[in-house]
């Protein structure tokens, strides 16, 4: 699977993201947003390629144990 | 200029102790610096003059009476301006929510007043700590060039230490806001590992990288710091180097972005090193060139819904590139963000598996020199920044920076050492031994 491309997303399609993360903005103002959302999303597109062994949840939530 | 606004704590603590020095005077002397240099750097955003004399006042009475707190006592300390001070107004650098007046202390900072420090005042840094200066505020410029940045975001902390206006600063850390300013300001900058120093009080920016930790002029000042922020002990000796296993991590990308200056004092270091014994070898960590990536993946959004509120209360308040980062933070997907949270874990079990073979792991703290602006967070310049210090907030490892050299334009080359999982002192001691090696330079810059 990957994640939405620089070439999928234009100010709308961005609009409606942002929406369905939680935020309403103007299309204008989703056109200003775009050339860092769309950096944002070459980062999530990199991710995506990496083949990690996953069973979920963050290091950092491993702090209790090592506490221990 | 006079050499007692650079002692080390702890000969300013014997100095108190001995009569020959006030804290009353000391904190005079601070403030004195503050008037006569801030205009230059922009380190201070609110100076408390009437409070820290109230609090030097008190320190020297309790001394007098043989009431001793123990290091920090009487010693001023300045305290990023994104961490709640009861009395004091936290204005976060922005405008949007901006000031604050928090009625309690945060966890840190209740912690230093009873270890008897002088809060001096709250510094400047880069709005939100999220990488970018509001442009009504401005960037804190560096002691060594004040037409260069002293980094993010914890630039005023960085700039009112190596200035002589305080004895050290709390900074904060979320993908090396301490250890970049130390580095561009020559000295010594703890990103402590996550979850020692206690948060309450402090503002988030995401709540899985963020971390708070102590900038001094000396590993030793550091680490007086960080036990008075946490009550722990820190002694921080010099830790012998023969024997000691040290790996030297090859980051992916760094040919892109290394300066020579920084390359020369780094190597310059490791033979200095390995003359003293340590044994040096190169150490790789698959995954790695991933890293920024995944930090940024997991920041954004974090920091988006953290700032949720403000965002759609006052977005005017925010400079414009805080605004767009905090905006754009919403689009990130939910399978990102958990992909991000796996290359964390994997990392973190890797390093775990590194350190079996390896003491202390050392890279440079910052690919290059203070530029004149800080990079924005995302483009190449903030990658390049981030190339040393973005992994150590995923890991949540210890990772200290201090000063290895001065470039032939007369700026400062950090050093970061990493070591394993809580072992703060660890780090704290191996720079100690190499601060014998190459000692601190102090900035040129005098009222």
């Amino acid at each position: 699977m990957s994640f939405p491309t620089p070439d999928d997303i234009d100010a709308e399609a961005l609009r409606r993201m942002l929406r369905a993360g939680g935020l309403e903005v103007t299309a204008e103002r989703a056109g200003a947003i775009l050339p860092v959302a769309l950096a944002l999303l070459k980062s999530c597109d990199r991710l995506a390629s990496l083949d990690i062994e996953g069973s979920g949840g963050s290091g950092i939530a491993q702090a209790p144990d090592k506490l221990a | 200029m006079s050499e007692i606004d650079f002692i080390s704590i702890a000969e300013l603590g014997a100095r108190y102790r001995r009569k020959s020095l006030s804290p009353v005077e000391v904190t005079e002397r601070a403030l004195a610096r503050i008037k006569a240099l801030d205009s230059k750097l922009n380190a201070f955003v609110t100076p408390l003059e009437k409070e820290s004399l109230a609090d030097a006042a008190a320190a020297e009475r309790e001394l007098s009476q043989g009431h001793d707190r123990g290091p920090l006592h009487g010693v001023p300390v300045a305290v990023k301006d994104l961490i709640a001070m009861a009395g004091a107004p936290t204005t976060f650098a922005s405008r949007a929510g901006s000031p604050r007046h928090p009625d309690r202390d945060a966890g840190l900072v209740k912690n230093l007043r009873r270890a008897g420090a002088v809060l001096i005042g709250k510094t400047n840094l880069l709005e939100y700590a999220y990488g970018a200066v509001h442009p009504e505020i401005g960037q804190t410029n560096n002691p060594w060039d004040p037409k260069r940045t002293s980094g993010g975001s914890s630039g005023g902390s960085a700039a009112g230490v190596a200035s002589g206006m305080c004895f050290a600063a709390i900074g904060t850390d979320t993908g090396g806001s301490i250890r970049i300013p130390a580095a561009y300001c020559g000295i010594a900058g703890l990103k402590p590992s996550y979850g020692l120093v206690d948060l309450d009080g402090v503002q988030a920016l995401s709540w899985s990288l963020d971390h708070a930790g102590p900038l001094a002029r000396r590993v030793a000042d550091a680490a007086r710091l960080l036990e008075g922020m946490t009550g722990g002990s820190f002694p921080a000796r010099p830790h012998g180097l023969k024997g000691l296993r040290l790996g030297i991590m090859d980051h992916p990308g760094q040919d892109r972005f290394l300066q020579p200056a920084v390359r020369y004092h780094f190597e310059r270091a490791l033979a200095k090193l390995r003359q003293a014994g340590a044994e040096i070898e190169p150490v790789s960590i698959p995954g790695l060139e991933h890293a920024a990536d995944a930090l940024l993946t997991i920041l954004e959004p974090e920091a988006s819904v953290i700032h949720q509120r403000l965002i759609a209360a006052e977005p005017g308040g925010f400079g414009e590139m805080t605004r767009l980062q905090i905006e754009a933070g919403f689009a990130l997907p939910a399978t990102a963000y958990i992909r991000a949270q796996q290359l964390q874990r994997e990392l973190a079990h890797r390093y775990d598996q590194l350190f079996a073979r390896v003491d202390a792991i050392l890279s440079p703290s910052v690919p290059w020199v203070a530029p004149a602006e800080d990079p924005a967070l995302g483009d190449d310049g903030g990658e390049g920044e981030m190339l040393y210090s973005a992994v150590y907030n995923l890991t949540g490892l210890p990772a200290l920076s201090v000063f290895a050299g001065l470039s032939p334009e007369k700026l400062p080359v950090g050093l970061q050492i990493v070591t394993p999982w809580r072992t703060d002192d660890l780090a704290l001691s191996i720079g100690a031994a190499l601060e014998v090696l190459i000692p601190p330079v102090r900035a040129p810059l005098d009222p």
